[in-house]
Parts: structure tokens; sequence; C-alpha cells
């Protein structure tokens, strides 16, 4: 099971969800997320978030759990899910198909 | 309609620039988020689930063509080109950068609209009937009370850090389409048998986690006394609620614990107490407001329109959208077209800036450049004479606004939810779709008739739920959503709470649910009975037999 956390937060600026890479970037794309697997890898990313919020490039960062299911990394509860990948309905003037946030992140 | 005079446009002018400052010092970081939040809020500036939202405030519903139009522009200038229309009669756009806010309320305030009163712990934008100045049944334009408390509770300082949040609705009909007992206070129209004007004052309604009807204080009080009679109830609300429980410190919580007696006799004495404004002073400026609400020039017309009645035998489906959304007009010759947001498997209250314009257009063409926005998330053009519907129907229909459903099933109201909204337990959009889907024959939503199916996704109850005829929550358990039924709910005239039937439903169970309880209602309907009369009369028992009972 490679359950773990990953960190996230809205970018100031514009308010799109935002996800921590392992080289302290912040990317919109949660696949690629840096999953902390170790509590103590975890705090060390919830360090890293305070920092871009007093530097004002983030706000509101919190850890969420996550799982990485082969390239993709997939958050434990539904609302993550949609939060990481946008509305599930294809709304009116939307470019992008919907997202597919219905399947079970987490196999039983 | 109502137009801002200088002091208006100064005002609100002076609030952007004072709002653009602000956000430059966030985006520099001389504000924290803990400071800043404040004063977004303050702005109508939410973060949601995905980003920023902004909630623009439509006082009591009205707005005119430009101001239609205006929004199409800025939804696609800064914003991804829709908004959503909401159960408060405002609008919401989903995806504005903060850093573009200031700018967009700078050309919202071109056309005189703002984000004031749509966020935080004041008097929000006050709603209204949106068939306000229209309807048949009226005894009166509600809008300039409408004004009126809008003007007296903008920014009012005293009433700017109230214990919770506070929502006034009017409505100047004996039916209420303005949900008036759901509401912190509701203000509803009567005049004496010397045709003077007075306002039943309701209190203490309203849904969320508790909803509660409200109780009338005053069954009839004098127009002139308005204003000091509201602000004795909010003097003694804002001393008197909790504020030591968010999620008690809603009026309508004070007036439970303290009981109404107590509650109506505390308001009195601090009536009779107050200064009250100047009576002269107030009927001079009620006056000047209601000046700007004065009827259009209406033609002379026959109450029967030969071409109307002849385009209705050639195409039936015309005559079903006129028996469906065109609502009685006051003046003979006139119809009230009420435009269907809530397309088969749609997102109830979504508009693309294409369609926005295409009411803008429609409205300038048919009816006097007015539009509404109605809490049931549809538009209405309030004075289309019956000779032009045919020509306004065709526009409607190849735009995708063409649905003959009004006050039917597939009229569902809806909040965003889980798809968007931060404090969302479930998604309420996907279910009003598939439940729209499941009822897309309009022939079988007629034979069913007046049924209203309301959805949130959260028990914060902004899908109007409580009082569905039909009302799901979306509720959340470890992870997976699912949704609880209440039954018998209603916001008119003899408002009432749903009750909870019982297990929840799954996502894929719910519009199957929701066909049981149809199919069970047309099984023991009597002869005429409604939906909501069924439900009253024979209880929850039937229902909760077909859903429930082992195959």
């Amino acid at each position: 099971m490679a359950l773990g956390h990953v960190l996230t937060a809205n970018r100031l600026s514009d308010g799109i969800v935002v996800f921590l890479t392992a080289t302290s970037a912040w990317s919109e794309k949660i696949d690629e997320a840096v999953l902390a697997r170790e509590p103590l890898a975890a705090g060390a990313l919830e360090k890293r978030g305070a920092e871009f919020e007093d530097t004002n490039l983030v706000t509101g960062a919190y850890l969420i759990e996550a799982e990485r299911q082969g390239d993709a990394i997939v958050p434990t509860h539904v609302r993550e899910r949609i939060r990481a990948c946008g509305p599930t309905i294809a709304y009116l003037g939307a470019q992008t198909p919907p997202c597919q946030a219905d399947a079970p992140a987490v196999a039983a | 309609m109502y137009r801002y005079d200088e002091f208006d446009q100064a005002f609100v002018d002076q609030r952007v620039e004072q709002f653009r400052s602000q956000t430059s010092r966030r985006l520099s970081g001389e504000l924290t988020e803990e400071e800043f939040k404040p004063l977004r809020l303050m702005n109508g500036l939410y973060l949601q689930l995905h980003g920023y939202m902004l909630r623009v405030a439509i006082p009591y519903g009205t707005l005119s063509a430009v101001q239609m139009r205006a929004l199409a522009e800025i939804s696609e200038k800064y914003d991804k080109g829709y908004g959503h229309f909401t159960t408060r009669q405002n609008i919401q756009f989903n995806w504005p950068k903060l850093e573009d806010t200031p700018d967009l309320l700078a050309d919202l305030a071109k056309v005189e609209m703002h984000a004031i009163q749509t966020s935080g712990n004041c008097i929000r934008n006050v709603t209204a009937d949106h068939w306000a100045g229209v309807a048949a049944d009226e005894l009166a334009d509600p809008r300039p009370v409408a004004e009126l408390i809008r003007q007296w509770s903008s920014l009012h300082p005293e009433f700017s850090f109230l214990p919770r949040k506070f929502k006034v609705a009017v409505t100047g009909a004996p039916a209420d389409r303005a949900a008036v007992k759901l509401h912190d206070i509701g203000l509803r129209l009567h005049l004496n048998e010397a045709g003077e004007r007075g306002w039943e004052v309701i209190v203490g309604g309203g849904q969320g986690r508790t909803p509660m009807v409200g109780v009338t204080v005053r069954d009839f009080l004098p127009e002139e006394e308005l204003l000091g009679y509201l602000e004795a109830i909010m003097r003694v609300y804002n001393l008197f609620g909790r504020r030591d429980n968010k999620y008690k410190a809603r009026i309508k919580i004070l007036i439970h614990e303290t009981g109404a007696e107590e509650f109506s006799r505390l308001v009195e004495e601090e009536y009779a107490r107050a200064p009250r404004p100047s009576v002269e002073i107030e009927r001079k400026e009620l006056d000047r407001i209601s000046a700007y609400f004065a009827p259009p020039a209406y033609e002379s017309l026959s109450a029967v329109e030969p071409e109307l009645e002849r385009r209705k035998l050639e195409d039936p489906e015309f005559a079903r959208w006129v028996r469906t959304n065109v609502g009685a007009h006051r003046v003979a010759g006139y119809g009230i077209v009420n435009i269907s947001l809530k397309p088969i498997g749609g997102i109830p209250g979504d508009a693309t800036a294409e369609q926005m314009r295409t009411i803008a257009d429609l409205a300038e063409r048919f009816s006097h450049a007015e539009i509404r926005v109605s809490h049931h998330q549809n538009l209405v053009l309030p004075d289309v004479k019956l000779a032009d519907l045919y020509d306004l129907w065709t526009v409607l229909a190849v735009n995708g606004m063409g649905e003959a459903n009004i006050g039917l099933l597939g009229d569902i109201i809806s909040c965003p939810g889980l798809d968007y909204c931060a404090l969302a337990t479930a998604r309420s959009i996907p279910i009003a779709q598939s439940i729209s889907r499941q009822f897309s024959d309009p022939q079988r939503l007629e034979e069913i008739g007046p049924l209203r199916v309301n959805i949130s996704g959260c028990i914060n109850a902004c899908g109007h739920h409580h009082v569905g005829h039909i009302g799901i929550l979306g509720l959340e358990k470890k992870g997976k959503e699912f949704y609880q039924v209440t039954l018998g709910g209603h916001s008119g005239t003899d408002a009432s709470i749903g009750g909870v039937l019982g297990k929840g439903f799954s996502e894929d169970e719910i519009a199957g649910a929701v066909e049981t309880i149809v199919d069970t209602y047309l099984d023991i309907r009597e002869d005429g009975e409604s939906f909501l009369d069924c439900v009253r009369r024979a209880g929850t028992p039937p229902f909760k037999e077909a859903l429930y009972a082992p195959a």
C-alpha cells in the first residue's frame, strides 16, 4: 500500500489549487507532487508550506492523504479528488472534459 | 428600475479603489491572509474548492439588459465564459483571479453593480418576489421598500458585525413566491380597509442546519414605521443573539431560545424606547425611490390574443411552454415569461455568456429591457406582450433555454455542491442531472404536476432542500457520498419543513428513489390532488413503504 501525504494549497494570485513538488515548486498537477510516505517527511512538507505562505506565494496549505497508483497520485477522500481534478460535471464553457473523481481511490 | 445617483456611484467607485489597495497590499505581503480574508469577504470574494469565487449582488433579483450584457462580458474577460445564478437571486463567478478582481469590480461599478452584502455577518442583499410589479395577484410592487431597506442596511455601521448573517425578503402579493417565512425577516404587504399599506413582519425563519418557519410579530405595521421597527429587531438581535457558537447565532435560535412572545416583547420595548427616524423624510424618500419603479407604458391590449391562440393550436410544444412557463400578468395582453435555466441534464442556474447576451437582447426587444432572477435559479422577462411570445420562445428554444418545466419536477433547485463548494459534503449537481434525465419527458412532467425537487450538498441548505416537496441532502460517511430524502417541505404561504423519510441512498440509487416516490404519488393521489397536498394528506407511510419495504 503506497499511502502517504501530499501538500496542497491555493495559489494566492489566482486561487488555483496547487501541489508541492519534489523540487519545491508548486504544480497544478497532483501527479507531479511529492508523496511523503513517512510522518517525518510529511512534517517537513508542512513546514515548507508555511514558508511559502509567509512569502505569499500560496495560501491555506494543508496535507492530504493520497496514494500512488502507477504514474498517478490519487487522494483518499472524494473531496480532495474533486479538488485535485476539477468539477466532475461538464460545465458550460468548459474546454476540458469533466473530471473522473468518482472512482474509489483506494482499493478495498 | 432603480438608478444610482451621484452618491451611490461615488460610494461604489470608492469601494472599488479601497479594495484595489487592499488587494495590492495582500499580493505584496503587507496584509496576511488572516487580515485580508474579512476584507475580501466584504467584497463578495470567497476562496472555494478550486479557487476564488465572486458573488455579485443583484438587489431583489432585478437587473437591466445592459447589466446582463456586462455580466456576460465579465464572465468572458475574467472567468470561463459562464456564470451561476443562485438561490439568493445573485450571480456567482467560479474562476476569477484575485489579481483581476479589482478590475472586475470596476467593470461592475460601471453598470451600477457591486459585490457588497453578499458575504459576512451583515444584512445581506435583500430578496423579493421575482414577479414583483407585474404579478396579477399583487397588491403593490414591493421593490421600492426592498430598495429602501437596501440603502438603509448597506454598510450600516451598527449592523456590520452582527452575530451572524441576516437575510430579508419582501413580497407584495398574497401568494408567497419569495419564501418570506424562511428568512431572518420576511415582509408581506397588506392593505387595510382604508386602502392603507401595512407590512406583516415575520421573524426567525430560515433553513440551514436548524430549519424553522418564521413567526409573525406584527400583522400590520404601518409602512412609515418600517425602518424604525426593523431597527428595533436588529438591535434586540445584535444585543442578545448568541456569539459563542456560530451554529446557534442566527436570529431563529434567539427566538427559539427566548420564546416568540418574549422576543416580541423585547422588540416592542426597544421600539418604544428608540428615537424613530422622521416619518416625513422616509415618506419623501420612499416616494423618490418609488418613482424609479414606475410601470412602463403598457399598450391597451385585448386579454385574448388570436395570433397566440393560433400558434398554440399549431405547435403543441409551444402551447406546453406557454402553459408551464408564462405567468399571469396584471395588465391584459401581457405575460410574465419565466425562462428555465434547467435544461434536461444541465446544471441548474448556469448560463453561458452567449445565453446571457441572448437574454439581454430579448429583454430589450420584448420586455422593456428588464430582467429578473428567481430564487429558483431561473430568469424572468416580466413584461412580454402575448403577441410576442412565439417569437420569443423560438429564440429561447434554439439557445437551450426553451425548456417547459417551470414549477415542475425538471425545475430542480441545486446548490453548487462538492463540485465547487468548500463547505459541501457531497455533490449535488450530478444528482440534479440524473433526476432531470430520468424525468425528461415533458408530457409526463405535466401529468405529475407541480413538484419541487430541491438538492443541497450539505446541511447549510443553500439548495433549499428543507422546503423541497422532495428534498435531497447530500452527506458523506467514510469518504463516500450519500443522499437523505425529505418529503413535504414547502416555501409558499403555507410554508413547511420537510420530514426525513429514512435511510439514505447512494448516487446511483437516488433518481430511482425519486421515481418510486413519484409512482407512489401517482398511485394514491386523489382527483386533482397535487404532490404536496397528497403528502400532507397521506403522510409519509405510503412512501416509506414503497421505498424501504423488502421486495
